[in-house]
């Protein structure tokens, strides 16, 4: 079913990108050389209807964005990557997929495209590389929030657009307040310790507990903020709830450091790091 | 998506036009899509890719499904992208069928010989290969996909990417005019 599904949006991506003369070499060529925009337009004007409709479409509940892949990041291999990347574009005047179209309307230098990046591929894969991965967003990266990077690129939108730039200015002010796309999810004991432990950056911890129960007992670092009795934990401009409140980090972290006559008898070689 | 009329842009066009092609369908030849209908048809079918599938558009990852398949040591691919990809070849035959711009030839500039252009694409995809599979994805699967959903990566492949290739575009001129 999801491979049915991957083949409708893909032949749809195909389509778009026929129609737009990108499996023309030549056409993505004259990007290059600033003779035509149509890759730079097509581009732009996508990603910003998938961001502010995916912003959108999460903010109003229909979709929850801890569902959607997001590409993760390395700088080094990115840029580098990217470097390599650029260079192949140019040489090749297409880019793997618009290499895929040009092959399918019968140009063969499409076809010697897709041969090249299989070749690339294997070369590549030959070596182990060593980067690390990881989640990493604008918002996180610029200390903004979600909705006024997805509203600032709706009002340069409005810039270029022909028609209904009320509309799409309107829709960037909505954007302003529209608050955060992310809805709050639960968040497991154990990570909530791992987090803490690697005193991640960022991550603020509410415990929305009455005074008493906060004195009582509680997780480190939290501040106390009584509220509805949940335990929340910012990170980033995403929210999250600890999933079985306090009662869960009490059983599940808390009791991993009640010492057993096992981890007494291990304690020594595990300081020796063994 | 319906063509529009002929673009503005198409008689100032600098680069040369169209070589006749012998072996067109019978269909007439109709001008591209508006850019931006375009892109706002092609930000639809991302969303419905993020909404549908939970997550983006690629290529590459089509790419190294094969050549983990050919090569078992290199880093796992991505069956679902090797769908997506056919689709993506069926949907551009169609397109191209529709609008009369099957032909059957080689791509090139008036000073590039077909044997030059067919090496140019074939060395250019191989360093995109490379690329591609340093940085994790290629225009579609990283700078699409993850620029519409705020990667830092995503916009970092795109500086790069862009930055290197209007750098060196001069060397390259003699390829198309």
């Amino acid at each position: 079913m999801a491979l049915i599904a991957a083949i409708a949006i893909g032949f749809a991506f195909g389509f778009v990108l026929e129609s737009a003369g990108l499996g023309s070499a030549r056409k993505l060529a004259g990007q290059f050389y600033f003779t035509d925009f149509t890759v730079m337009k097509v581009m732009m004007t996508a990603i910003a209807v998938a961001m502010a409709g995916s912003f959108w479409l999460a903010r109003l509940g229909i979709i929850d964005l801890a569902n959607v892949y997001v590409p993760e990041t390395s700088l080094a291999a990115q840029l580098g990557g990217g470097a390599i990347f650029g260079l192949g574009f140019l040489v090749a005047g297409l880019c793997p997929g618009t290499s895929c179209v040009a092959a399918a309307t019968g140009r063969a230098d499409g076809l010697a495209v897709m041969g090249g990046i299989l070749s690339g591929m294997l070369i590549a894969g030959r070596f182990l590389l060593p980067f690390e991965f990881r989640q990493w967003t604008l918002p996180e990266l610029l200390h903004v929030p979600y909705a006024i990077i997805v509203a600032v690129v709706t009002i340069g939108f409005a810039f270029v657009a022909k028609r209904g730039r009320a509309v799409i200015a309107a829709a960037a002010l909505m954007t302003v307040f529209a608050g955060t796309p992310y809805t709050a999810r639960d968040i497991d004991a154990i990570t909530l310790a791992s987090w803490i432990k690697d005193h991640k950056a960022g991550v603020e911890i509410v415990d929305e507990r009455t005074p008493v129960e906060f004195a009582a007992t509680h997780i480190p670092l939290s501040v106390n903020r009584p509220g509805d009795g949940s335990i929340v934990i910012r990170d980033a401009g995403r929210e999250y709830v600890l999933r079985g409140g306090i009662a869960a980090w009490n059983s599940e972290v808390l009791k991993t450091q009640h010492p057993t006559p096992a981890t007494l008898y291990f304690a020594p070689l595990r300081r020796q790091g063994c | 998506m319906k063509p529009a009329g002929p673009s503005p842009g198409a008689s100032r066009h600098p680069l040369p036009r169209e070589r006749a092609n012998p072996s067109r369908l019978l269909l007439p030849e109709r001008a591209y899509a508006n850019p931006y209908a375009a892109g706002v048809a092609l930000g639809v079918v991302l969303l419905a890719s993020f909404v549908i599938a939970g997550r983006g558009l690629g290529a590459s990852g089509a790419f190294r499904w094969v050549a983990a398949r050919i090569m078992p040591a290199t880093e796992r691919g991505d069956l679902w992208l090797v769908f997506e990809i056919v689709g993506v070849i069926a949907g551009g035959f169609v397109s191209a069928a529709l609008g009369g711009r099957l032909r059957r030839d080689v791509e090139r500039g008036p000073r590039a010989s077909s044997r030059a252009r067919l090496a140019c694409a074939f060395g250019g995809g191989a360093a995109m290969g490379v690329g591609a599979a340093l940085a994790r994805g290629c225009t579609s699967g990283l700078a699409l996909s993850g620029g519409a959903l705020l990667s830092v990566g995503a916009w970092a492949f795109m500086i790069a990417m862009f930055g290197v290739a209007l750098l060196l575009a001069p060397l390259m001129r003699w390829e198309w005019r």
